[in-house]
C-alpha cells in the first residue's frame, strides 16, 4: 500500500473540486434549464435547492471521506451498526461494515459516466482543431451529424467507427491519465490551468456576448422571471435535479478528495465555497450563452426561443454556426472549445480518481497501474459511443447514469450517514473542524430532505421509463444500455465489496 | 428589461457572489 498523499494546500482541494463539480453542464444545460422554467423563477429555486439539498449532500461527503480517510467503498465500508465513535483504528480486514457495496456502486456509475464523457471530450478536441480553419463550413449541423458522427438512422444500425474521434478520445485519456499521474500532487497543480482558464474563457465570452447588437434581448429571455412557474413542481424537478447533476456528488469523487485533506482542515466552509462557486459559473456561463444566443436570433431574424438550443447541438451546431458571424472568427471558435475541453476534463479526472483511489485501497494495486488500466478499459468501451450510433446509446446511457444510479446513491449514502453512523455524530464532527458551523437544519436535510428528494426524482424517473421508453428508443436497446448496465454494476459492486481487503 | 429582471439580477448576483465572498472571510479569519 502506497503512503497516503495529501493536497499541497487548501486552494489545491478547492479548486479540484470546483473544476469536478463545473463541467458542460453548466453551459450547455443550466442556462437552457433556466429559460425554460421561468427564467429568474428557476434561479430562485435553484439557489435554494444548492443551500438546502446540495451544500448539505457536498457536506456529507466530505466529512465521510475526511473522517474515515478513504475512498468511497473503504469510507462506507468503516460504518457499521455498531460504530458510533469508531476512530479507524480496527484492522480493515476485520471490518463488518455492509455498505462498501455502495460506495463500489457509486465509483462504478462515475465510471460508466467517464466513458461516455470522454467521448464528448474527443469531440470537442477535434472542433478544437476544426476552428483553426473553420472547417464545418456554412452547415454546421450536416457537419457534425454526416461527417463526424456519421449518425445513422436507427440505434442498432451502427454504421462505422469514427476514426476522427476514436483519436480524440484517445487524446482525453492520454490528458486524463497524465493529470492524475500522482493523485493529489498532480491534480492539486492541474487545476490551477483548468480550472482558472475556463473562467477567464466564459469571461471572454461573457464580454464578447454582450457587446453584440441583440445580446440584450437574449439576457432578457434568460432574467426575467415568470413567478408563476414556481407552484409548477416541473420547475422544482429540474432545479433539484440540476443541482444533483451539477455537484458531481453520488460517484465517490468528494469523497475520495476529501480523504486527501491533511489533518486540521475545514469541511462546513468549503462546501460552501464549492457550492456557490459552481452555481455562479453556470449563472455567469447564462450570460455568455444567452448574450450570442440574443445575436443569432437578430441576424436571422426570429425570437430567441427559437435558437434556444441544449446539450450537444448547443455546442457544436449553434456556437460553430455563430462563430461563422463573428469577427475572427477561428480565434473565437479555438478559444470555445479549449473552454469546453478545460470545463470537462477535471469532471473527467476526478471521475476515474475516485476509481483508482478505491481500488488502490482494496487491492494494493500501484497508482499508475491502477490508473492507466481504468483508462484503457473505459476507451475500450467508450469505442462504441464512437460509431455511427454513439450518440444514441450515449443519450441512453447518461440518462440511466444521472436518472437513476445518481440518485440511488444519494438515497443510500443519506440514510446510511442519517440512520447508521447518526447525523448528529457527523455534524458534530465537521463543525468541530470548520470556520463555521451549521446547525441541526443540516441533520433534518441528510435524515429527511436528501432521502426523500432522491426517492421521489428516482420514482419519477422509474414512471417515465415504464409509461414510454426513454426518448422513444426500443425497449430492448434501452434495457441494454440502461437497466443491464445499472443491474450489473450493482452486481459488481457487491461481488467487489465480497472481496477480502489487502492488509496494509 | 422588466424591473423584476432586474431584480433577480441584482439578488442572484448579490446571493452568490456574497455567499462566495463570506466564505472566503471567514476563511482568511481563521
Amino acid at each position: 500500500m502506497e503512503k497516503h498523499t495529501y493536497w499541497d494546500n487548501r486552494v489545491a482541494f478547492v479548486l479540484a473540486s470546483i473544476g469536478s463539480a463545473i463541467g458542460l453542464g453548466n453551459i450547455w444545460r443550466f442556462p437552457y434549464i433556466c429559460y425554460k422554467y421561468g427564467g429568474g423563477a428557476f434561479l430562485f429555486a435553484y439557489i435554494i435547492a444548492l443551500v438546502f439539498v446540495g451544500i448539505p449532500l457536498l457536506m456529507l461527503e466530505f466529512a465521510i471521506g475526511y473522517k474515515l480517510k478513504g475512498s468511497a467503498p473503504f469510507s462506507l465500508g468503516k460504518i457499521n451498526f455498531k460504530l458510533d465513535g469508531y476512530e479507524g483504528t480496527e484492522p480493515r480486514a476485520k471490518r463488518k461494515g455492509r455498505f462498501e457495496w455502495v460506495g463500489w456502486f457509486a465509483l462504478l456509475v462515475g465510471f460508466g459516466i467517464v466513458t461516455y464523457y470522454s467521448v464528448v471530450m474527443g469531440w470537442a478536441a477535434n472542433y478544437f482543431v476544426y476552428s483553426f480553419n473553420l472547417s464545418w463550413g456554412a452547415n454546421p449541423k450536416a457537419f457534425f451529424f454526416e461527417k463526424v458522427l456519421g449518425l445513422t438512422d436507427s440505434i442498432f444500425h451502427f454504421g462505422k467507427i469514427q476514426w476522427v474521434i476514436v483519436a480524440g478520445l484517445a487524446v482525453s485519456w492520454i490528458w486524463i491519465v497524465l493529470s492524475i499521474w500522482k493523485g493529489a500532487k498532480t491534480v492539486g497543480r492541474v487545476v490551477y490551468v483548468t480550472v482558472i482558464l475556463p473562467w477567464i474563457l466564459i469571461l471572454v465570452f461573457v464580454v464578447r456576448g454582450v457587446t453584440l447588437p441583440g445580446a440584450f434581448e437574449g439576457i432578457k429571455y434568460y432574467l426575467t422571471p415568470n413567478f408563476r412557474m414556481l407552484l409548477n413542481p416541473e420547475l422544482w424537478h429540474a432545479a433539484i435535479s440540476q443541482v444533483f447533476f451539477s455537484l458531481t456528488v453520488g460517484f465517490g469523487v468528494m469523497i475520495a478528495y476529501a480523504s486527501f485533506l491533511p489533518p486540521k482542515s475545514d469541511i462546513v466552509n468549503n462546501a460552501f465555497i464549492i457550492g456557490f462557486a459552481d452555481a455562479a459559473t453556470a449563472y455567469v456561463g447564462g450570460f455568455a450563452v444567452f448574450s450570442t444566443l440574443g445575436y443569432y436570433a437578430k441576424i436571422m431574424g426570429v425570437p430567441v426561443a427559437q435558437v434556444m438550443k441544449s446539450g450537444p447541438e448547443l455546442a457544436f451546431v449553434t456556437y460553430p454556426t455563430i462563430i461563422n458571424h463573428l469577427p475572427f472568427a477561428p480565434i473565437f471558435g479555438v478559444l470555445f472549445f479549449l473552454m469546453l475541453l478545460t470545463l470537462a476534463v477535471d469532471s473527467a479526472f476526478s471521475l476515474v480518481e475516485a476509481g483508482v483511489a478505491g481500488l488502490m485501497d482494496k487491492f494494493g494495486t500501484k497508482r499508475e497501474y491502477t490508473n492507466i488500466g481504468i483508462a484503457v478499459v473505459a476507451f475500450i468501451i467508450g469505442i462504441i459511443y464512437t460509431t455511427g450510433a454513439g450518440l444514441y446509446w450515449l443519450d441512453i446511457v447518461d440518462h440511466f447514469m444521472n436518472h437513476f444510479g445518481l440518485f440511488v446513491v444519494a438515497f443510500l449514502e443519506s440514510v446510511i450517514i442519517a440512520y447508521v453512523y447518526k447525523a448528529s455524530n457527523m455534524r458534530k464532527f465537521a463543525n468541530s473542524v470548520s470556520e463555521i458551523g451549521v446547525g441541526r437544519w443540516w441533520d433534518f436535510s441528510i435524515k429527511f430532505i436528501v432521502p426523500i428528494l432522491s426517492l421521489v426524482l428516482l420514482s419519477y424517473s422509474f414512471k417515465e421509463v415504464f409509461l414510454s421508453p426513454y426518448e422513444g428508443y426500443p425497449r430492448l436497446a434501452e434495457f441494454l444500455g440502461g437497466w443491464l448496465v445499472i443491474g450489473g454494476f450493482l452486481i459488481i459492486a457487491i461481488i467487489l465489496s465480497r472481496i477480502k481487503t489487502k492488509e496494509e | 428589461m422588466h424591473w423584476t429582471g432586474w431584480l433577480t439580477f441584482v439578488i442572484a448576483t448579490g446571493v452568490l457572489f456574497g455567499g462566495i465572498i463570506y466564505s472566503i472571510i471567514m476563511a482568511i479569519k481563521r
